[in-house]
């Protein structure tokens, strides 16, 4: 997670403060998988984390000049604020109105490259994904948030309580609380699956990952 | 806290594409954790990065060109369809714009539709209140109003007058519900509440220094006071034992002289008509003053036993039953003929019990909290 052009992160944050076209292509291209991961982590519907992702990167622009951000840490929880802010807002949006239908699409990549091999695991990803969304928002806010910050946009334990504002041992141990709060209700929503449909051969599932 | 950066350095092993042997006790977390990783490869369709990338540098150019916040929510809201997506454009290829409500907007907009909401809730209440009448569940709301106001009055005359017709609303409230045959809250709210506002009028008058003002409000606070106690003793003969004895409360509080009762004594002894040796007879001498002629003892609310002499400050009444029995009725009191009662506030004290006989059941220690003194001892 570190700036990977020659121009210092800090200079082109405040290039871009100033509108500056290329340091903001530098900004966004920088943080565009980490919003659109974000967004994906929570919404069952890529078009869907693409939209919002929009309106993030809109308001990014937007509100750059006021942003007191000075360094990429401290950028990324600004923009990360603005992302979970319109993910709130979509929330509170749909709750006015009739929930849509989303699925993800046949070519959308939910599953490892090894697994491609294996129609029986990207069937499983597919279908499975919605329950990992479900299970991710049973969390808390807080375990969420540790759990997105450090599994999915990768920072580590000391940048994630830099970007929420805890000590890492916090961070640690809401992450180890998250993720067995998570395994439980994935391990209840795998039981009521095969529950439900019994003749599903299980997807075997080890303890060595890659 | 070991086991938490052990997970820690699993899940960083995992994050960067090792293979992680996790222990039996870790390996659900890690197995939940490896869920979310395939996440880590997701990326928006090229087509989709670029056209937003073209979209953030157009309102880039469009914000330096006229930084004008008013078209950050036209923009916000110009999206546009694509057979795959919606992506924003810029404000020169903005589709029609229609109005938004800014997030804080929107906060401000429901906390002033709910303090409004408030405010009427809490109008309608006190409007409603205006007319309740005692005894009813919004009374309590009134003689609130009634009390504020009262307060907020600054010149003690006018104070005074508020009161003295408060006590008048409830005077007549009073009447009202005995003409009725009302009883409890109803009866006892607008008793309270006249007695209250008279003392908080004669109380005000004490403040008002104007003479003229003064004299004129002293006669009609003793207009009231003779009117009360007219519809007070009234009232009395049709009410129970129990609610003359608020009536005549009031009637004392406002100055009428009504009986009060200061002590009671109990002296048991065994009664003679009881062929068999156990019956009890009990001597209840209440002491007080304002006793009339023909004045019973009250037991439970009721008048009860046989009295044996009144007197203006004593009323000696005997009842066939044993002092502790007596005891446990309840406030004992006097009731007289015009109606007027009043009771003890204090418990009785034993002055004397009789010696269980042997086929008696033994008297057990305390069950008189101590007042039993077992001998006869003087009254004082």
């Amino acid at each position: 997670m570190t700036w990977p052009p020659s121009l210092p992160f800090e200079t082109a944050l405040v290039r871009a403060k100033r509108l500056d076209e290329r340091s903001l292509s530098l900004l966004y291209a920088r943080f565009l998988p980490v919003v659109y991961r974000f967004h994906l982590a929570r919404l069952c519907d890529p078009h869907l984390a693409e939209d919002l992702t929009a309106e993030t990167f809109i308001a990014m622009v937007e509100q750059i000049a006021r942003a007191r951000a000075e360094d990429e840490l401290t950028f990324a929880a600004w923009l990360l604020g603005i992302a979970r802010n319109k993910l709130l807002m979509y929330y509170r949006s749909r709750r006015s109105r009739p929930a849509p239908v989303y699925g993800v699409p046949d070519d959308f990549p939910l599953y490892t490259s090894a697994d491609e091999d294996d129609p029986l695991a990207v069937l499983t990803a597919r279908e499975s994904w919605s329950e990992v969304v479900a299970a991710l928002n049973e969390l808390t806010e807080e375990q969420r948030n540790v759990v997105l910050y450090r599994c999915v946009l990768g920072y580590s334990a000391e940048e994630v309580g830099a970007l929420l504002h805890k000590q890492a041992g916090a961070i640690r141990a809401l992450q180890f609380r998250a993720l067995a709060s998570l395994a439980l209700r994935l391990s209840a929503q795998r039981q009521d699956s095969w529950d439900a449909a019994p003749q599903r051969a299980p997807h075997a599932k080890g303890q060595t990952h890659e | 806290m070991e086991q938490e950066r052990e997970l820690d350095y699993l899940l960083s092993q995992l994050l960067t594409g090792r293979r992680v042997s996790a222990p039996e006790r870790l390996a659900p977390l890690v197995d939940a954790a490896s869920v979310l990783t395939p996440l880590r490869q997701a990326m928006p369709s090229a087509a989709f990065a670029s056209q937003l990338e073209g979209s953030v540098l157009r309102r880039a150019r469009q914000l330096s060109a006229d930084p004008q916040p008013s078209a950050h929510d036209a923009l916000a809201e110009t999206l546009i369809e694509t057979p795959e997506r919606r992506v924003p454009l810029s404000g020169s290829q903005s589709a029609p714009v229609r109005a938004r409500t800014t997030p804080s907007a929107r906060r401000l907009l429901w906390a002033s539709v709910i303090a409004a909401t408030l405010v009427c809730l809490i109008g309608g209440v006190f409007v409603a209140a205006a007319d309740a009448e005692p005894g009813g569940a919004l009374y309590v709301v009134r003689r609130l109003e009634q009390n504020v106001r009262a307060q907020l009055t600054a010149n003690a005359a006018d104070r005074a007058q508020l009161h003295l017709d408060n006590a008048q609303a409830a005077l007549r409230a009073f009447d009202a519900a005995v003409a009725q045959h009302a009883q409890g809250a109803r009866l006892t709210d607008a008793l309270d509440t006249f007695v209250a506002e008279h003392l908080a009028a004669r109380m005000s008058l004490s403040a008002v220094t104007d003479t003229a003002a003064h004299a004129q409000l002293a006669a009609a606070l003793e207009e009231q006071r003779l009117q009360a106690t007219s519809d007070l003793r009234a009232a009395l003969p049709a009410q129970d034992w129990p609610v003359r004895v608020t009536v005549t409360q009031a009637l004392g509080a406002i100055g009428v002289v009504v009986p009060v009762v200061t002590q009671v004594t109990l002296s048991e002894a065994p009664d003679p008509a009881d062929s068999r040796g156990d019956g009890r007879v009990t001597t209840v001498t209440v002491t007080g003053v304002g006793f009339q002629t023909g004045a019973q003892l009250l037991l439970r609310g009721a008048p009860a036993g046989t009295a044996l002499s009144v007197s203006d400050d004593t009323l000696v009444a005997q009842v066939r039953a044993a002092a502790q029995a007596v005891a446990s009725q309840g406030a004992v009191g006097v009731g007289n003929p015009d109606g007027t009662a009043a009771i003890s506030k204090k418990d009785p004290i034993f002055v004397s019990r009789a010696h269980p006989t042997p086929s008696a059941e033994p008297t057990k220690s305390g069950d008189d909290n101590g007042k039993h003194k077992g001998t006869p001892t003087p009254t004082p």
